[in-house]
């Protein structure tokens, strides 16, 4: 077995150097972290500059951050701490001028030595030559050469050659790897074709009408001659059925969210085509239907498959309601025309919703191949999932008017997931049903129907803030069934999806969510309070003579202890001071002014 | 400096090995299993290594030393066969002592723990084959001595008083100890510069009964022969061993089995964290690993319930979750004092933060008993293997594919 290993690993690395993808390891977690490292670290105001240099020895811990990172944040350091470059500097911050020289020299041997080191080859050129070809310039040469082998130049010389350098270092590497930087829309360019030419071969394989009226007609003449000539093929087109499938469902662990968008065009195509023959036969909406029952096969086998497709498609149609309402209540309700269209998208995707939760219930319980059976058991659909869903739906349809597709569509949904709001949807259900019998026209605000709404968004709203209040209490006072729970330090975690090291799992497709790694600012505050402690204890003995020190205890029920507290709020110091007062038993967050006042009433009191 | 002739420590050559040539001699890693215990039986030997006469001779002479505490120190450049030697000097002294300690303090390629970790490990003829825990084990975060050769030393030395407390024998019976515990001290191959003072230091503290120098043919790289370490007045009286690296070609050069440290190391970790799973779960090549760890229910522990430290170098507070996401930690217990230094459990793999919920996503193969007492994550220069964060369709974040290449 040990020499499998040997051998899967000598596979394992090679592939890494040669092939797929050719990926190295770096101390970022995302181009966008080190392009925000890139702005800050060249931008000209010190708190950024701070940030990024922060960041940057979090990278150094890591190990394997690039020597030219390393390089180009020391000499920017440097400059933070030399008054020629950085106003502001004042006593403890300086550095002597010798302190100076030594650190850019230091700076400008490593740029040299390490950037040369990775470029030449062992000792054929000297490293003066090999730096030359590069481009470094000459003066970060000669300085180098001088300060392993004669004395130090000086503070002037090297202030120049450390500008020199950050220029230089900005057009050899942080330009070029910005301009390398992939781009987010570029994938689903790349992968948007391959995936389109895919999923219209499963469409066309399984006899769905997918084209725009124009050409219709002559997509029907060419199957009707397929069907013709290859009616003995029946096998062929099975295995070009099972073929299809199969890269389309291999797309899709690859790049789970271009593969379902692209999806989400067709169908939403299929609706508008549905649209535009029926604008020129005059019939009513039972089009759509047809159109997208067409689409029903393609989705049930996708789903069957893999049912994150049908949970990522929906999510996706409630995230594009979502900004949908959004932008309209941005740009109100003025534009005419417009309004007609977005009006109708919006039809479209709430009926989409409803159709595709029709096909949720229809969905055959699935097996899931996993190595882990044995320990990992998962439900076809997650019960959070659909939960979430709800919720999402349920938040959107109030401020959709008379649309009842949604409200239908999450009846499905509490059904589905045994949700005890059932019993309320069903009510709400059924008064809808007796209000759109009276009800003909859209631009009309019935106002039974508007208090209906409002009944299920209050409800939504007092859900939520139950779940909150148990959230809290919980947080306070752990209950007694999860005692033994929490008194553990280390506890293996219920269910886990598999996604990459580094990311946390995400419920829908395989690939797991970028964490938010910034430490929240509680921590911070807290450190704070500690420190002015001190500064309180002595401003609470010279309090009681100083007028304007907001320091009077007059009565038990108000004014017990002050706590100062400085908010700092990232990059931005405001310096505001927000101080917190016993206030009727209550700890309350009181801005400066109204300290002063409260200070000046009690003043004229005493 | 050489010493006086009076006060020298008797040193033994002995006799140059044969030109012999077996084709199976083998790399080591083939012959480790993947519980990172020896292969080969106490009784006997595998035919796969290549003994030569000098060694076991060498190994004899140890076995047969006269005095109570035998300890045993070996020494040598890189890649000369110090480990080779000291595991078959094990098994000859298992042969007349029930357990035999064994300190590693090669914290590149250890013998009984994955990389970084310093460590004491007691055997005997039943444990040697089976996956063995070390009694004593420190995290030391790197894979040479080089950032902080202080605090090498500092655990070297707390190991080593351990063992003399425990099992150092303090018997005056003249009789040959079958009862005591003879200690073994492994070394890594760094002998030159700093690596050359930090050895001496070690044995200096030290003191072992016999110290066994393997020298290659190339004589600059050895270190230098003679009590190196001791100056003129030292009056042990200690036995020292030169022998030469075990193959040689024709022209007496010694050839050298190049290993590629870097892949040795990434695998031995790769084998350590196969340990998660059940042993006869079928998990064998490096990739089904990786997909099982992606999948593999990691343990949950919360911010406030742990330290957090770097063994060398100060990261900011605000960036301690930028440095530790997607990185092998050492799970270290530190309840027991300030003067103690904190022991090591084993390593884990911080696979994700969760920084609303303040919980930390940890894989380790460490039972869940023993993870019970660790309260503090050390963090150091143990790269995660890159093999491990490359799962298909599963590839980690910090795995760039545009970065410029040359950099």
């Amino acid at each position: 077995m040990k020499s499998q290993l040997v051998l899967g690993f000598m596979e394992a690395t090679n592939s890494e150097v040669f092939g797929e993808g050719n990926y190295k390891l770096v101390p970022w977690i995302s181009w966008d972290d080190w392009n925000l490292v890139r702005e800050y670290l060249f931008s000209s105001s010190p708190g950024s500059i701070d940030l990024a240099l922060r960041r940057i020895s979090a990278w150094r811990s890591r190990g394997c951050v690039p020597v030219i990172i390393e390089v180009t944040a020391s000499i920017v350091e440097t400059q933070q701490k030399d008054s020629y470059f950085r106003d502001g500097l004042s006593g403890s911050d300086l550095l002597a001028e010798d302190m100076l020289t030594l650190l850019y020299c230091m700076s400008i041997m490593r740029l040299v030595n390490g950037i040369v080191e990775k470029t030449r080859k062992k000792n054929e050129i000297s490293i003066g030559e090999a730096a030359d070809v590069i481009g470094i310039p000459r003066m970060l040469i000669d300085i180098r050469h001088e300060c392993s082998h004669r004395d130090l130049p000086s503070l002037k010389l090297v202030r120049l050659a450390s500008t020199k350098a950050l220029d230089w270092l900005k057009a050899y590497y942080w330009e070029p790897q910005k301009m390398a930087i992939p781009y987010p829309g570029d994938r689903t360019t790349i992968y948007g074709k391959e995936i389109k030419s895919k999923i219209r071969e499963l469409a066309f394989s399984l006899n769905v009408k997918q084209a725009t009226p124009s050409d219709t007609v002559v997509v029907k003449k060419k199957r009707k001659f397929l069907f013709t000539t290859c009616e003995d093929n029946c096998t062929y087109f099975e295995g070009s059925k099972k073929k299809a499938l199969k890269n389309v469902l291999k797309l899709y662990s690859s790049s789970p969210s271009e593969v379902v968008s692209i999806l989400l065009e067709f169908l939403l195509k299929a609706q508008e085509s549905a649209d535009m023959a029926k604008s020129s036969q005059a019939s009513e909406s039972g089009l759509y239907n047809t159109q997208l029952d067409d689409w029903k096969p393609l989705i049930m086998k996708l789903s069957n498959k893999d049912p994150d497709i049908l949970l990522s498609l929906l999510k996706a149609v409630v995230h594009m309601i979502e900004t949908g309402q959004a932008l309209k209540h941005e740009s109100g309700e003025q534009l005419k025309p417009e309004h007609k269209v977005e009006f109708n998208r919006t039809e479209h995707l709430s009926y989409l919703f409803k159709w595709l939760v029709g096909n949720l219930t229809d969905l055959k319980p699935s097996r899931r191949k996993n190595i882990t059976t044995e320990i990992v058991k998962e439900k076809s659909l997650p019960k959070s999932t659909l939960i979430h869903l709800l919720r999402k739906c349920l938040m959107v349809s109030p401020s959709l008017g008379n649309n009842n597709h949604l409200a239908s569509a999450a009846l499905v949904l509490a059904q589905t997931a045994d949700h005890p709001l059932v019993q309320k949807l069903k009510k709400l259900a059924s008064l809808h049903k007796s209000n759109t019998d009276s009800v003909n026209e859209t631009a009309h605000i019935d106002p039974e129907s508007f208090y209906n709404q409002e009944e299920m968004f209050i409800k939504q709203e007092a859900k939520k803030l139950e779940l909150l209040k148990q959230k809290l209490s919980q947080k306070r006072n752990p209950s007694e069934t999860a005692i033994e729970e929490t008194e553990k330090r280390w506890r293996v975690v219920k269910s886990w999806k598999p996604c990459p090291i580094g990311m946390l799992p995400c419920d829908v497709g395989s690939s797991g969510v970028i964490p938010v790694l910034d430490t929240v600012n509680n921590e911070e505050e807290e450190k704070d309070e500690e420190e002015e402690e001190q500064e309180e204890e002595e401003r609470k003995s010279c309090g009681k003579r100083e007028a304007d020190c907001p320091l009077m205890v007059l009565d038990d029920s108000e004014v017990k202890k002050v706590k100062c507290c400085e908010e700092e709020d990232g990059l931005v110091s405001e310096g505001v001071r927000i101080y917190r007062l016993m206030i009727g038993g209550m700890w309350k967050s009181v801005s400066e002014d109204e300290v002063m006042n409260m200070a000046s009433a009690v003043k004229i009191l005493v | 400096m050489r010493p006086s002739p009076l006060k020298s420590p008797t040193v033994t050559s002995l006799p140059e090995a044969e030109n012999k040539h077996r084709e199976s001699y083998h790399t080591r890693p083939e012959r480790r299993t993947p519980k990172m215990s020896l292969v080969m039986e106490v009784e006997e030997e595998n035919n796969d290594m290549y003994i030569p006469k000098q060694w076991s001779e060498a190994a004899d002479a140890i076995a047969h030393g006269g005095s109570n505490t035998l300890t045993a120190f070996i020494c040598g450049p890189k890649n000369s066969g110090k480990s080779t030697f000291s595991r078959h000097l094990l098994h000859v002294l298992l042969r007349r002592h029930k357990r035999v300690a064994y300190l590693d303090s090669d914290v590149g390629q250890s013998e009984f723990t994955p990389p970084g970790c310093l460590s004491l490990t007691i055997l005997d003829r039943e444990t040697i084959d089976v996956k063995t825990q070390p009694e004593r084990c420190f995290f030391f975060g790197d894979i040479s001595s080089k950032r902080d050769p202080e605090l090498y030393l500092t655990y070297i030395f707390a190991l080593y008083d351990h063992y003399r407390k425990q099992y150092g024998q303090v018997s005056t019976s003249s009789s040959p100890s079958n009862n005591g515990v003879p200690l073994i001290v492994n070394t890594g191959g760094w002998v030159k510069g700093i690596g050359y003072d930090v050895l001496v230091d070690m044995l200096k503290h030290i003191s072992p009964s016999h110290v066994v120098n393997i020298c290659i043919s190339a004589k600059s790289k050895n270190l230098p022969s003679g009590a190196f370490w001791s100056k003129d007045g030292d009056a042990e009286a200690i036995t020292l061993i030169e022998i030469n690296s075990a193959r040689q070609d024709s022209l007496n050069r010694s050839v050298l089995v190049h290993k590629d440290s870097r892949h040795l190391r990434d695998l031995s970790i790769v084998t350590y964290f196969r340990q998660c799973f059940p042993s006869d779960m079928n998990v064998t090549s490096i990739k089904e690993i990786a997909q099982a760890l992606a999948a593999h229910l990691p343990y949950e522990v919360s911010v406030s319930a742990v330290n957090i430290k770097h063994l060398h170098c100060e990261v900011p507070k605000a960036e301690i979750f930028y440095s530790l996401n997607a990185s092998i930690v050492g799970l270290a217990v530190d309840s027991e004092g300030s003067g103690h230094l904190p022991r090591c459990v084993g390593l884990g793999i911080v696979r994700g933060i969760d920084t609303l919920r303040q919980v930390l996503y940890i894989i380790t193969p460490v039972p869940q008993n023993v993870l019970e007492d660790v309260d503090l994550l050390l963090q150091g220069f143990i790269q995660i293997p890159t093999c491990l964060l490359q799962v298909h369709g599963c590839v980690s974040p910090y795995m760039a594919s545009n970065a410029l290449p040359g950099i």
